[in-house]
């Protein structure tokens, strides 16, 4: 049993590394070809992934330690709540990056508009989440299930999550289908892998499997950044 | 001749600039700022006193706040907007023979003043309306331009059209420059190339370029396994290091002697087995070192780089290489090489080659 326990603690300590390495490159590439381009829309979907990939690793790492070693819902809210910023920044840049690339360039949903407030109604519903998470855990600091159930009884700092998944959901759909760049097309497929590899790692409890399919879901979300490299010149690897 | 706007690409294409009444073709990636080439072009246009007509997808407002790289132009009055909103004309990409019409009646009141047109509509009109049309479309509009004394600066969208038509426009006009993004390694650069000129002998060489208020900045790019850059070079310079002949591309025999094998591989793909362009003359390096008889050891370095004949085939433009997943080979992909056929150079090769297959038959 110890030699099966010890062997099941180096394989996750060696997926964990692999995990957190695939993310760490993915965040350099990105910064990579964020320097490379020039277009503004361009340069922020490539900054945008290198985001995720970093708001990714917060999250894991900064869940981790306030909700299990500070148990601190407030703290928590905050890092999903800058999480949920930094994955919007990815999705604004995806949309106003795929508008550029349509022939005829159509204002995806009126985004050009819809955008502003999405960014004003997402700053403030995290800073409310924040404070509201914050209060209770301040003032019922021993009742963490009662925090927890704050916001659609789903947690206060799920809200602004909420408002990131259906926005992106229904607004990068339809970017992806006006786009004819297949590059941009191409990161947005990975980037739909990359979401069903953490979705699918949501649901199983055992760590193995759970640090394989981040391991997963960093390689995909690898390959949407350097899918945004065209296969030009002689590429090397 | 006009200016690019661009001193050192001047330099490149012989120190003068564009050819007269002359078509050219910027194509490269999105995002990659081909449109800077044209703003560029219409600054030194306005500043030579020559008309400008822009014909944009985009609306006026939209090309001004690109980086605010066009507010030193918007002042003239010798610059026309043909632009989706906010122009003097309102562009309408559906209606090409309109199009055509509103640019030659422009083209028609230019009087004895030179024009330049900046288009970054081709991809569009490539893609909203049929090859036919729009190829028809781009061949009217170039024999406008060379009816009148004009030059079209067009950008084109890289990966947004199969392969033929790039090709096919590449062939239209009378020069193109290649852009495009280089990954070596941990690095990635924007690469310039001037792939066709009319009347000039392009170098074919490599040059990283990066934007900044005042212009455009060049720099020589060596590509190898570590991509080594040469400093920025002045125009002057370029120009005299264009002067004397080149020498030849490859100088190694066995170099030669794999190109040579290539463009015979990919002749045999195209034209016997009538492969499509995109599919024809992958050869692994295995298979390349068992034909040619040349070593392993010069296609394969240590740490899995490239050896020696790769390098120098890879520096010198000439071939191109691609990950092929799901073959046999490390790590469940290989990697295959080919001559890299929509080069101009590389396509000139493999004429002479049939040519010359054909003369011995």
């Amino acid at each position: 049993m110890t030699d099966i326990g010890t062997v099941t603690l180096m394989v996750t300590a060696a997926l964990l590394i692999i995990q957190f390495s695939i993310f760490a490159y993915t965040i350099y590439l990105a910064v990579g070809i964020r320097r490379a381009l020039s277009v503004r829309p361009y340069r922020n979907q490539a900054l945008g992934i290198g985001l995720v990939s970093l708001a990714w690793n917060l999250l894991f790492l900064g869940g981790f330690a306030t909700l299990s070693v500070m148990h601190d819902y407030g703290l928590f809210a905050a890092v999903v709540g800058i999480v949920m910023i930094m994955l919007f920044y990815w999705v604004d840049s995806s949309v106003l990056a795929a508008r550029k690339s349509d022939p005829s360039p159509r204002d995806i949903l009126r985004w050009r508009e819809v955008r502003i407030v999405v960014w004003f109604v997402l700053v403030a519903v995290t800073t409310l989440a924040i404070s509201v998470a914050s209060y209770y855990q301040i003032t019922t600091g021993t009742e963490p299930q009662y925090i927890a159930n704050l916001g659609f009884g789903f947690g206060v700092w799920n809200v602004p999550a909420f408002i990131v998944v259906i926005v992106g959901a229904v607004a990068l759909p339809i970017s992806a289908y006006r786009t004819r760049d297949v590059f941009l097309r191409r990161s947005l497929k990975w980037f739909a892998a990359f979401v069903v590899a953490v979705a699918l790692v949501g649901i199983t409890p055992a760590p193995i499997e759970t640090f394989a399919g981040l391991a997963i879901a960093g390689y995909c979300l690898y390959r949407s950044a350097r899918s945004l490299i065209p296969h030009g010149v002689a590429e090397r690897a | 001749m006009p200016s690019s706007g661009v001193p050192t690409l001047d330099g490149i294409l012989g120190g003068k600039g564009y050819p007269e009444r002359s078509a050219i073709l910027i194509i490269g990636p999105p995002g990659i700022n081909k449109e800077d080439f044209g703003y560029w072009f219409a600054k030194s246009g306005l500043l030579d006193g020559d008309s400008c007509l822009y014909l944009t997808r985009l609306s006026k407002r939209e090309v001004e706040e690109d980086e605010g790289a066009f507010e030193t132009t918007t002042s003239s009055g010798s610059l026309v907007w043909l632009a989706r909103e906010g122009g003097e004309i309102k562009l309408d990409i559906n209606d090409l023979s309109s199009l055509l019409d509103q640019v030659r009646g422009l083209l028609g009141r230019s009087g004895s003043r030179r024009v330049r047109i900046i288009a970054d509509i081709l991809s569009s009109v490539l893609m909203l309306n049929s090859p036919e049309t729009a190829y028809r479309f781009v061949d009217r509009l170039i024999v406008e331009v060379k009816a009148h004394d004009a030059v079209l600066l067009a950008t084109m969208e890289e990966g947004m059209h199969p392969i033929q038509i790039q090709v096919a426009m590449q062939q239209l006009f009378d020069g193109f420059i290649e852009l495009s993004l280089y990954k070596a390694g941990l690095k990635i650069l924007p690469l310039l190339r001037v792939g066709k000129m009319k009347g000039a002998n392009p170098d074919q060489e490599y040059y990283t370029f990066s934007f900044a208020r005042t212009g455009i900045q060049l720099k020589r790019a060596f590509l190898g396994d570590d991509v080594q850059l040469g400093p920025y070079v002045p125009a002057a310079e370029v120009s005299a290091h264009l002067e004397p002949a080149r020498g030849p591309i490859l100088t190694g025999p066995d170099a030669k002697v794999v190109f040579d094998f290539l463009v015979k591989s990919f002749i045999a793909d195209y034209a016997a087995s009538k492969l499509a362009i995109e599919q024809s003359g992958w050869r692994t390096r295995v298979t390349i070192s068992k034909a040619t008889g040349v070593p392993r050891a010069s296609f394969y370095g240590e740490g899995g780089r490239f050896g020696p004949i790769m390098k120098e085939l890879l520096s010198s433009g000439l071939v191109e290489t691609r990950f092929f997943p799901g073959q046999r080979g490390r790590g469940g992909e290989v990697i295959k090489v080919r001559i890299a056929y929509e080069k101009e150079l590389v396509k000139r090769l493999v004429d002479n080659s049939s040519r010359d297959a054909g003369g011995g038959n």
